[in-house]
């Protein structure tokens, strides 16, 4: 009979789940859907390096920063977490998480944690790389602006990764039609209502990391070029606290439907 | 059944119980998967037999809390199972019908993985894991992929997960499935030593034999319900007042059967294609010795009684309630 304690047995659950979640999307192939979508700025500033008609800076704060924003985290988030949970709950290898003395929050909480380090890399391959592609390809900015720049956005897509990633863990745990859920609710409520004028906008990630943008990366999010722009940004704090807090809420409502859902 | 247990009241667990249900049922849309379960089961081996779709894994969900009961109650060492309550599982070590689908990790990771969950960590959980490997005759592959397993090999690294907290209630849900016939020993010798312990063991199957070679204590499901319980010969008293059939050759069988019909000593009766006679009687001791006297005057040259074994035990319960 076990002697541990549950305060051991969480701590001890969150650490083997963090690490597993790590082994599971990390490692090997199955980190390359992730990769081909942090790929595709590079594609872009492939194309505009070759073209060279902008300057590579602006094009970067214009038009790489919205669309690694847009596109990049949502997916990026969906690749690794859904995957995850899906692989566990779907043939009820969960089950073998559940019936132990920690709580079900913990090896949630341990996963999540995982994911997000599994993500940390891609994202930041995401920022960089397109940004030294167009730094090489001849530019009059400083490195000191170039390093700002990109090191701005990679926290931006950290904590758009970490923002989402709760989304789909939510997702992931409460419907065996997580991927649906996730892209009505990553791109729909996300990107669409994020983009659009109107009273949504305000309860969309996307504008705060827009506006964390706006302020990290120095870049204005009044002109992206792909959607109407929002007159009134957000500030620094702000920002964070709500994608903090919105992250918050949706790990505990994880943790609440993980009490909830049937394991099959 | 000279030593078996009075019979409890099922209201109330009681002192002693180490599962109690009370009118356990359990839907899935508009299937019944469990329907009015009342039982109270104690320490020692417990077999739960039923063919498939009986109910026996909704029964093992219900009792590890993977599913929430639509009517009724379950608790386990006193302690009812409610969602979000984790902590009576150090005391619980269960392994699912299920394949073990941790495909890619090694098998000694998934059990430290596992034993994580139960407060170890690092070499610790390495160390527990390797134990457990060691008494069910894994250690020698702690380092395959599960995915490189035969079925039987998997089979084992779940009972060994399930064994990792030297837990007071083991749940085995068909452990034998895959499994050759050494490693069966050797699980069904693990299953008896841990009753032997007192801890309690549910072994659930739908192959008779497995169970009977460990425990006379049996719970019988079908289609969700519980068809009987207690002890192997408190259910073959029952049987006893079931039908049970006969087959006879011989030189003159019409006779047999003229004079067994008179005597009112069957229930049915009829003759075999190749000849031999059939017979159904709820008086069997009774014709028995009837058909010793008939046998000793020559008029038969064989009887068959079927459904001797446990296997046509179950057979006639399930039979009666289809």
């Amino acid at each position: 009979m076990s002697t541990a304690t549950p305060a051991s047995a969480t701590a001890s659950a969150v650490r083997a789940l963090r690490d597993y979640a790590i082994r599971r999307r990390l490692v090997g192939l199955r980190i390359l859907p992730s990769l081909a979508v942090a790929a595709l700025p590079c594609l872009v500033a492939v194309v505009a390096a070759m073209v060279g008609r902008e300057d590579p800076f602006e094009l970067y704060g214009e038009f790489i920063v919205p669309l690694t924003i847009y596109f990049v985290v949502p997916f990026v988030a969906m690749f690794s977490v859904l995957p995850l949970l899906g692989e566990l709950y779907d043939n009820g290898a969960i089950g073998y998480l559940y019936i132990r003395p920690a709580p079900r929050w913990a090896p949630l909480l341990g996963i999540y944690l995982g994911a997000i380090i599994a993500m940390i890399p891609v994202l930041i391959f995401a920022a960089l790389a397109p940004g030294l592609i167009l730094l090489l390809s001849g530019t009059e900015d400083s490195i000191g602006d170039w390093a700002t720049r990109m090191a701005g956005l990679s926290g931006v897509l950290i904590l758009g990764g970490i923002a989402y990633g709760a989304v789909c863990m939510f997702f992931g745990v409460w419907s065996r039609r997580a991927i649906i859920w996730s892209v009505f609710m990553l791109i729909g409520w996300g990107v669409i209502f994020g983009g659009l004028p109107g009273s949504m906008r305000n309860t969309s990630p996307h504008r705060y990391l827009l506006g964390l943008a706006k302020e990290w990366c120095g870049v204005s999010n009044t002109w992206t070029g792909m959607f109407v722009p929002d007159p009134s940004p957000p500030g620094v704090l702000t920002s964070i606290l709500v994608l903090t807090g919105g992250s918050i809420v949706f790990f505990l409502l994880a943790a609440r439907a993980a009490k909830r859902r049937d394991v099959l | 059944m000279s030593d078996a247990p009075p019979p409890v009241p099922r209201s109330t667990p009681s002192a002693g119980s180490v599962i109690h249900c009370e009118g356990l049922s359990r839907w899935y849309g508009e299937v019944q998967g469990l329907s009015g379960l009342d039982l109270d089961v104690q320490a020692g081996v417990v077999g739960l037999l039923g063919p498939n779709g009986s109910g026996k894994s909704t029964f093992m969900r219900l009792l590890t809390g993977l599913i929430r009961p639509s009517r009724g109650s379950v608790s386990l060492f006193g302690q009812a199972i409610r969602p979000g309550r984790q902590e009576v599982f150090s005391r619980v070590g269960h392994s699912p019908g299920d394949d073990v689908h941790f495909e890619t990790e090694r098998a000694v990771d998934f059990l430290a993985l596992i034993a994580s969950l139960g407060g170890d960590h690092g070499a610790a959980a390495v160390k527990r894991a390797d134990r457990s490997l060691d008494e069910v005759g894994m250690l020698d592959a702690r380092d395959k992929r599960l995915n490189s397993m035969s079925k039987g090999m998997r089979q084992r690294v779940k009972v060994a997960q399930a064994l990792l907290f030297d837990p007071d209630l083991l749940l085995l849900d068909e452990p034998l499935n895959g499994m050759d016939p050494v490693s069966r020993r050797h699980t069904l010798d693990l299953v008896r030593s841990y009753g032997a312990q007192g801890r309690t063991v549910v072994l659930a199957s739908h192959v008779l034999h497995e169970v009977e070679a460990v425990t006379d204590h049996l719970v019988l499901l079908h289609h969700g319900r519980l068809l009987a319980e207690g002890r192997l010969d408190e259910i073959r008293e029952l049987v006893d007042r079931k039908p049970r059939r006969l087959v006879l050759n011989g030189p003159d069988l019409p006779a047999v059967a003229a004079q067994v019909l008179a005597e009112g000593l069957v229930t049915g009766l009829s003759f075999e294609a190749d000849g031999k006679l059939a017979l159904e009687t709820r008086e069997l001791r009774q014709l028995l010795d009837r058909l010793a006297e008939v046998g000793a005057a020559g008029e038969l040259s064989s009887l068959d009684v079927e459904d001797e074994n446990l296997e046509a035990v179950f057979d006639l319960l399930v039979g009666e309630t289809a």
